[in-house]
Order: C-alpha cells, then sequence, then structure tokens
C-alpha cells in the first residue's frame, strides 16, 4: 500500500517535469507586437518592423514616464521569423505576436507577392487570425509603423479601430483580416486592400515620429486610409479611387452606413445618408456568355439641402430623387467595374465564383480563358433607395427666407 | 478510544445498591472522588425513616427542588402507614405526583440518572433508589441562527438541547408519522444521539443503514455532530461533504419531508440530514420562501459562484502565463502593465495572495470581537491598495482573490466552499504546470470522483447522474410550488404523497 501510494506520487512529480511548463511565459518576458510592418530589403531579405506596446505607457492608472506608448524594433534578416527573433538583440523582451492588430506590407514587397509573408504569420500558432491587413501606400511599412497618434495611445489599435470605423460609416475603405485574404489567394481570387498612408501636414516631418507630434491640435503627421489596392493574384498592380472603391464596396455588399450626395439639374445639392444597404450578386450564364446582375437596395435619409428650389412636400418628389440616388449608386458601380475590367483586368469581386457556383459545367470552359473573358462580363445594375427619413424639417426654410 | 482503565472502573459501578445509605452514599463519593458539586442531603423522609436526596450542583433546578420535592417528603405524613406497601411506590404515587419520577436497582444507572440532572432519593433499607427529574440549567435560548441566515423565513434556530431541538421539529410536523430514536454514543460522554425520520416517507434500507453505522461507531466522546459526520459518511477520501447540517429547523423540517433523515445531537445546535446529494448544498431556504423566478435564477448564481471560487485564480494563471492570445488585445496590455514591477510568477504571486486571504479568513473567525476591527483595517490594506502600490502583486490579482472570496461565500453551504477551497489550490497547481489543459484535467477528475461518491447509498450527483427527470425540479431550478407534486424519487416508498398545495389546488 505504502509503495503504491509511493510510486503514484512518483509519477504525478514527473510527469511535471515532462509537461512543466515549457511554454510558459510570464507577461513581464513578453514584448507585445501590435502591428508588424514588413519591407523588402536589399539581396532578398525582409525588412520587419514590430511595434510593440511599452504596458507601463499605455495602462490607466500607472504613472506614465512620459515615454512613447509603444517602441517599433526593426530588423532586416533573410525571413520573417528571422527577423522578429533577432530583435531580442535591440529588445529586452522577445516579440510576442499574439496580439497583432495590424499587418502592414509595403507597396514594394506588395508589387512583388505577398502570398508568402501572409502565410508565415497563419502558421505562427499564437497569432490570432483576426488582424487586418493593409498596404503602405507609396511608401514602406516601417515608416506608417513609426507614426504617432493621438486619440488612440496605440498606433496600431489607431489603425484598427479607423479601418473598423471608416469602413462601417465611411465607405471607402474596406477592412480585411487575414484569414478572409487567404481564402481570397487560395480560391485564385484577386484580393483588394486598403492603402494606408503617413500623411504630413506640417512641413517639420521630422517631429513625426516623436511625442511632440501630438503636442499640437493637428499631429504633424497622420496615419490615413487611403484607397483600394488591386492584386492580381498576390501582386499588387494598382489603386482604385475614392468613388471606385466605394462603388467596390456597393458591389461587395460591405456598406453598412455611407453619405452620397446627388447634384439636381436645377443647381441644388443633396446630401443623402445611406443605410441599411444590402446587395445581392447573381452570377449566370446565357448563352454561353457570362452575364453578372447586381441588386442593391438601400434606405436613404435627407440630410442636407444646399439650394432653394428643391420640394420634398410631394411623393414625386421625393421619386424623383430616389432616381437620383439610384443613377449616382449605379455610376459608383460601373466605375469600379470599368476600372477592374479595363484598367486593371483583375476580378476584384469574385464574380468568376459566382459563376462557378450558379453553373459549375459553364465554368469549367471559362475557367482557363477566364482573364480574357473577365472584362468582357455584361454586368446589369438595379439599383432601389428609399427615402425614409427627411431629417426633422419637411421643406427646406430656405425656401421661406425673404430675399 | 476508550480510556485505560476505564473498564475496571465501568465494572465496579455495575454493582447493585445495597440497603445502607451510608454505604451507598460513601460508594458514590468514591466514585466521584470527593467532588464539590456532588450535593447530598440527609433528611427523615415523611418523617418516619431516613433518607438521602443526591443531585449534581447545577445541573437541577434548586427551587423546584426545594419548593415542592423536598418540602412535600418533609413535611407530609403518611396518610396509613400501612407498612405492607412498598415505600418507594407509594413515595411515587401518593407524594411526588408532580414530577417524572423513576427507580433503579445498580450504581450505574444510578449515576447516568444524576449527571441526566435528576435528584436522586436513596432511602434507608430500600434496595431501590428512586429519581426525580428536577433537571434544570443554565443554557442559551433559542435564538436566529447564526449561519444559513435568510432574508425571509423563520428565524429561530436550534439550541444546544436536544429536547428543544426535536420540540422544535415536531412543532413543524404534526404527525404521528414523525418518529424518532436514540441511543447514547460515547463511551464517556454518553451523549445522546436521536435520529428523526417520517416513517413511510425515509427509505426503510437508509433507516437500517443508518441504525448499523450509529452501533459500529466506537468513541470515547461525541462533542458535536461532526464526529458522527465523519463516523458514518460514506466515503472518507473526499473534499466533498457527503452528510448535510444546518441549524434551521425549517430546512430539517423540509428534508425530513423529502424523506430524509434527521440526526440531532446532544449539545450542539447543528443538525445532520442525510442521505445529502450535492445539489442540495447549492439550496438555500429563501429559495423556497421566495418566489420560484427568483429562486431558479439566484440558484444559477450560486453555481457560476461555486465555479468562480473554484476556477478564479487558476484562469488567471492560466491565461496570463500559458495563453496570453486568449485575451482581448487591450485587456493583455492592461494586466502586463500591472504586471510590470511584480517581481513574481503569476503562480506565486496567485500563490501569496491566497494564503494571505486564507489567513485573514481564519483570524478573523478566530480573533476577540473587540479587536476583530482592527484586523479587518490591517487586512484590506494588506491584500488591497498597499500590495499593489508596493508592487508585490498586482491590481489584477486583488480583483481575482477578492472575487474568490465573495463567491465562495455564495455557496450557502460552508461544507461546501470548504471543499471549493482546497481545490482550488490544487487547480492553481495544474494550470501553473499545463495551463488550460490542466484546469480541463483537473475539472474532469472532480466529476469523475463526484460521480462516484455515495450519499448513504444515493447517487451523489443525483438528478444529473444518474439522470432523474422528475427531481430536476428542485436542482438548478425551483419550479413553482404547484409543479412540485412528488416527493424526490431517489428513494423508494409505498407512498406517493401529494404536495398539500398541489392536493388543495385540484379541490377547488
Amino acid at each position: 500500500m505504502t509503495s503504491k501510494i509511493f510510486l503514484t506520487a512518483i509519477s504525478i512529480l514527473l510527469m511535471f517535469t515532462l509537461g512543466g511548463c515549457w511554454d510558459r511565459k510570464e507577461l513581464n518576458e513578453l514584448g507585445i507586437a501590435v502591428a508588424i510592418g514588413v519591407d523588402t530589403a536589399p539581396k532578398n531579405q525582409f525588412k520587419v518592423t514590430a511595434q510593440v506596446v511599452v504596458p507601463s505607457e499605455v495602462a490607466a492608472g500607472q504613472s506614465s514616464k512620459g515615454g512613447t506608448s509603444v517602441t517599433v524594433y526593426e530588423e532586416v534578416a533573410p525571413t520573417m521569423m528571422e527577423a522578429i527573433q533577432k530583435m531580442t538583440e535591440i529588445s529586452p523582451r522577445k516579440v510576442y505576436l499574439g496580439h497583432i492588430r495590424m499587418f502592414v506590407i509595403g507597396e514594394a514587397l506588395a508589387r512583388k507577392g505577398i502570398a508568402s509573408v501572409v502565410e508565415t504569420l497563419v502558421r505562427e500558432p499564437t497569432v490570432r487570425a483576426d488582424f487586418y491587413v493593409a498596404v503602405a501606400k507609396e511608401g514602406a511599412a516601417s515608416d506608417i509603423l513609426q507614426v504617432t497618434t493621438p486619440l488612440e495611445p496605440i498606433p496600431a489599435n489607431k489603425m484598427y479601430a479607423s479601418l473598423t470605423v471608416s469602413s462601417e460609416a465611411w465607405a471607402p475603405t474596406t477592412k480585411v483580416t487575414v484569414d478572409e485574404l487567404m481564402k481570397t489567394l487560395m480560391n485564385s481570387g484577386c484580393p483588394v486592400l486598403p492603402g494606408i498612408q503617413a500623411v504630413e501636414n506640417k512641413s517639420d516631418s521630422d517631429k513625426g515620429n516623436s511625442k511632440d507630434n501630438i503636442a499640437s491640435t493637428i499631429p504633424v503627421m497622420d496615419l490615413k486610409f487611403n484607397g483600394l489596392g488591386v492584386f492580381k493574384k498576390d501582386r499588387l498592380i494598382g489603386w482604385l479611387n475614392e468613388n471606385e472603391s466605394k462603388g467596390y464596396n456597393y458591389i461587395q455588399n460591405q456598406i453598412k452606413e455611407s453619405m452620397e450626395h446627388v447634384d439636381t439639374d436645377k443647381g441644388v445639392r443633396i446630401g443623402i445618408r445611406t443605410f441599411d444597404s444590402k446587395t445581392d450578386v447573381k452570377g449566370s450564364v446565357v448563352r454561353g456568355n457570362p452575364v453578372i446582375r447586381i441588386h442593391v437596395k438601400s434606405r436613404g435619409a435627407i440630410e442636407e439641402i444646399h439650394g432653394k428650389s428643391q420640394a420634398l412636400d410631394s411623393t414625386q418628389s421625393l421619386h424623383w430623387l430616389e432616381q437620383q440616388d439610384n443613377k449616382h449608386v449605379t455610376e459608383l458601380m460601373q466605375m469600379a467595374v470599368h476600372s477592374a475590367q479595363h484598367t486593371y483586368k483583375a476580378d476584384i469581386f469574385g464574380f468568376g465564383e459566382l459563376i462557378h457556383e450558379s453553373d459549375p459545367k459553364a465554368w469549367k470552359k471559362l475557367k482557363p480563358n477566364w482573364d480574357q473573358t473577365f472584362p468582357e462580363v455584361k454586368v446589369y445594375y438595379l439599383t432601389q433607395v428609399k427615402l425614409r427619413k427627411v431629417g426633422m424639417l419637411l421643406d427646406t426654410f430656405q425656401q421661406k427666407m425673404k430675399e | 478510544m476508550p480510556i485505560k482503565g476505564e473498564d475496571e472502573r465501568m465494572k465496579q459501578s455495575n454493582d447493585n445498591l445495597t440497603g445502607s445509605i451510608i454505604d451507598n452514599i460513601a460508594k458514590i463519593v468514591q466514585e466521584l472522588g470527593n467532588s464539590d458539586d456532588l450535593i447530598i442531603k440527609k433528611f427523615r423522609c415523611l418523617q418516619t425513616c431516613s433518607a438521602a436526596l443526591i443531585f449534581i450542583d447545577g445541573l437541577v433546578d434548586s427551587q423546584l427542588l426545594h419548593n415542592s420535592i423536598l418540602e412535600s417528603l418533609l413535611v407530609k405524613e403518611p396518610a396509613d402507614s400501612s407498612p405492607h406497601q412498598d415505600l418507594t411506590e407509594y413515595l411515587q404515587q401518593n407524594i411526588l405526583v408532580a414530577a417524572h419520577t423513576g427507580t433503579f436497582t445498580t450504581i450505574k444507572d444510578l449515576f447516568s440518572r444524576l449527571f441526566a440532572g435528576n435528584a436522586i432519593l436513596l432511602i434507608e433499607n430500600e434496595s431501590k433508589g428512586l429519581w426525580i427529574d428536577a433537571a434544570g440549567w443554565e443554557q442559551r435560548s433559542v435564538t436566529e441562527p447564526q449561519s444559513h441566515s435568510v432574508v425571509r423565513g423563520p428565524m429561530e434556530g436550534f439550541t444546544e438541547n436536544i429536547r428543544t431541538n426535536t420540540a422544535m421539529i415536531r412543532r413543524r410536523i404534526r404527525d404521528p408519522r414523525l418518529w424518532i430514536e436514540s441511543k447514547e454514543i460515547g463511551t464517556v460522554t454518553h451523549t445522546t444521539v436521536s435520529f428523526m425520520y417520517i416513517k413511510g416517507l425515509a427509505d426503510e434500507g437508509v433507516v437500517e443503514e443508518l441504525r448499523t453505522r450509529l452501533d459500529r461507531i466506537n468513541m470515547d466522546s461525541v462533542l458535536e455532530g461532526g464526529y458522527i459526520e465523519e463516523e458514518i459518511q460514506d466515503a472518507i477520501k473526499t473534499p466533498f461533504p457527503t452528510v448535510y447540517n444546518s441549524e434551521r429547523p425549517d430546512t430539517i423540517a423540509a428534508g425530513l419531508l423529502e424523506g430524509r433523515i434527521a440526526i440531532i445531537v446532544n449539545g450542539t445546535p447543528f443538525v445532520l440530514l442525510i442521505p445529502a446529494l450535492f445539489v442540495q448544498f447549492f439550496q438555500s431556504p429563501d429559495d423556497y420562501f421566495e418566489r420560484s423566478l427568483i429562486g431558479t435564477l439566484v440558484r444559477l448564481l450560486r453555481y457560476m459562484a461555486f465555479f468562480l471560487a473554484l476556477l478564479a485564480p487558476s484562469l488567471y494563471i492560466a491565461f496570463t502565463t500559458f495563453h496570453q492570445e486568449l485575451l482581448p488585445t487591450s485587456l493583455i496590455i492592461s494586466i502586463a502593465a500591472q504586471r510590470e514591477a511584480v517581481p513574481f510568477p503569476a503562480f506565486i504571486e496567485a500563490l501569496l495572495m491566497e494564503l494571505t486571504y486564507e489567513i485573514l479568513r481564519e483570524a478573523s473567525i478566530r480573533i476577540p470581537k473587540t479587536i476583530g476591527q482592527a484586523v479587518s483595517i490591517v487586512g484590506t490594506l494588506v491584500i488591497g491598495q498597499a500590495a499593489v502600490q508596493a508592487g508585490a502583486v498586482s491590481a489584477a490579482m486583488v480583483i481575482v482573490v477578492s472575487i474568490t472570496a465573495i463567491s465562495s461565500y455564495v455557496i450557502p453551504e460552508n461544507g461546501m466552499s470548504i471543499a471549493v477551497r482546497i481545490l482550488r489550490f490544487l487547480l492553481m497547481f495544474l494550470a501553473a504546470s499545463f495551463g488550460l489543459l490542466g484546469i480541463w484535467l483537473g475539472l474532469m477528475a472532480i466529476l469523475i470522483h463526484l460521480t462516484t461518491l455515495k450519499s448513504f447509498g444515493v447517487p451523489y450527483m443525483s438528478p444529473f447522474g444518474p439522470y432523474i427527470a422528475p427531481d430536476i425540479k428542485d436542482s438548478i431550478f425551483r419550479f413553482p410550488w404547484t409543479k412540485m407534486t412528488t416527493r424526490p424519487a431517489y428513494h423508494a416508498t409505498e407512498e406517493q404523497l401529494e404536495h398539500r398545495n398541489a392536493r388543495r389546488q385540484r379541490r377547488s
């Protein structure tokens, strides 16, 4: 009996040494990276930038020592992970990738191909797959990660939050998480990624990466999402402008809320808020030719009227405005489709997938030549905006003002 | 364990009384070793024969003894002095009519009567002694129970007196089927242990099993119900209590009505209840006194608190040392900031704080009430702001310890929260070595252990494992009384009494 207890005790103790603590890491031994940037470097190497949180500067109630809330490490190495491990040469703590919010890819690298760097991060087991991917438009990722930001002390969080908010409340950006990106690439689609730029507001740009930067109301440098990068397979080939990006988001059913405006022929400009927008895209093959039908249903609210002559008191006038708004939204989508079909010849909308779903047999024939066929695809638009709200006033009081 | 030489002495006291008062008294005094609380009053009984009244000072009501018993024995003259009638018989029937009396013949009986608070009357030339019930001593009156307090419901609790306690139960269940059986346990203390059950509701098998288990007890003392509990419980190697106890007569009465058996031990206000199930330890009398909806919700809250009290520190350890990626980014940064200055690993930090809390808890129970205030002030400083500011622990850890401590008091039964306290440390070790995997393994082990437990043959985890559908009504849920129409099904009884309320409703 005694020996049995003894043996059990010994085996339990041995168990602790076997499984014990090999991946145990205390929080204060970790440098929590919130953003990772990758750029090309000479000799076929990568320049990896890691934005690491300085916890004592961020948390509430802790006495700040007046430093920046993040610190940035940069290393050049033949592989990404090598570079990250190499950062321990500078950093007192191991860079921990579990909490990345943003992954920024330099434009130069994006033009060479992003598949392998995306895979590296997806392969890493501690990384959550819900961070956003963006391309440093006309610049390097390392420059983006160095910019400090007001309001959100952690720049990566700022990027994450403003991408979330702007894609929901202002349509031309779109948030792409790494798993979505990987899915698109695997399905041999053409992804789009939001572009991010460090915008200089004042001339003394050398202050852009210091704390002085946020000492004024207008920071020396701002991070701004601008346009959508169009990829052919995994290579960046160009950018969509604001209107095209908006059109792209309408087609992708990614609009939650946006602002449009309609210029009437009488010189009146009317601002309409779009909400509850829903897009239905269907693909089909008609006599061997692929056809796409896009049906947008949304609701609108009149928010602004600049001019006197627009009446809102009759259903006709509202119908007329709806027509104008329909036309406007359709135009946005047409611009996006035109750009994709003719400028870039990249199926960023996933039309191929839709045709595949609706008519797999025809898709087999179309697939080999899809790059050639895609620009010829006929796209039909149907936009139905319903004006639901006119705000707190009916007719504009500008009419009643005495001249 | 019997005391050495005790058997020998016991044998002596088995001797019969002799006819001589002098001899008997000498023997009693010798046995008691001249203890000065033994009072011997010699007098002439009914003014005819010499007699002695013997009692223990403090165990008898001296007022009663002097005013009625002694007086009537002294003053009254025999109505007819016919010698053929037995004098003790005559005294019992004609003189001591008010008091409860009886006779005995051995010294052993004499002592057991003497220590029960009876006065002993020895008469010259009589081989029988007479005991007169004049028990009366200082005792605590019925007060509000210290544990198991409720917002709404009866406010009286059991006392140390077994008679008061059985009476309190009988007052609630006025039915001849409420049976009571008593026996003396403890070779030195001779403690009265009674068990009560409702004939026809309680499982006969369990009653029989209890009888044999009580008979098996060989102890020299029973000073609290806990002695009995440990002797009769099914499993010893478990942190979980398999015998329920309560200070509340209403809880015990409810248990009896469910077919359970109450064990009342003289000298303690805590009455035991068997068989006890896991779910019972999460039930509070309030659940039944308040409306059923809040009863159910509060029970859910208690189960949540059970898991919090069990797991909060170990989850903290697992998350901060193994699975940082599982916490939201802003939370992990905030915890990281707090841990910046902390010199210990999370496990040591948690262990320190939990131990500090356990020490404080233990101290606050033992400490004299007059200086209790000081301890609580110092204590809050130790596990509060000061510890954080000193950089010894992180603020998050203080939150974890606090929520653990508070949660453990939500469990209504102290026995269950003791089990949680023990297992919490085990799980902390597992979390520190294996992370969430360790916690999961620990929980599985606890679950397996729980399902193997039995309380007097009833599976501890019923009605969940085994699943007994009708009993779910009073487990995590508390169904309205109208839906509680059957007795708990875990024991087989002939009588399936419908609930009183349900019957009343059907009639109207």
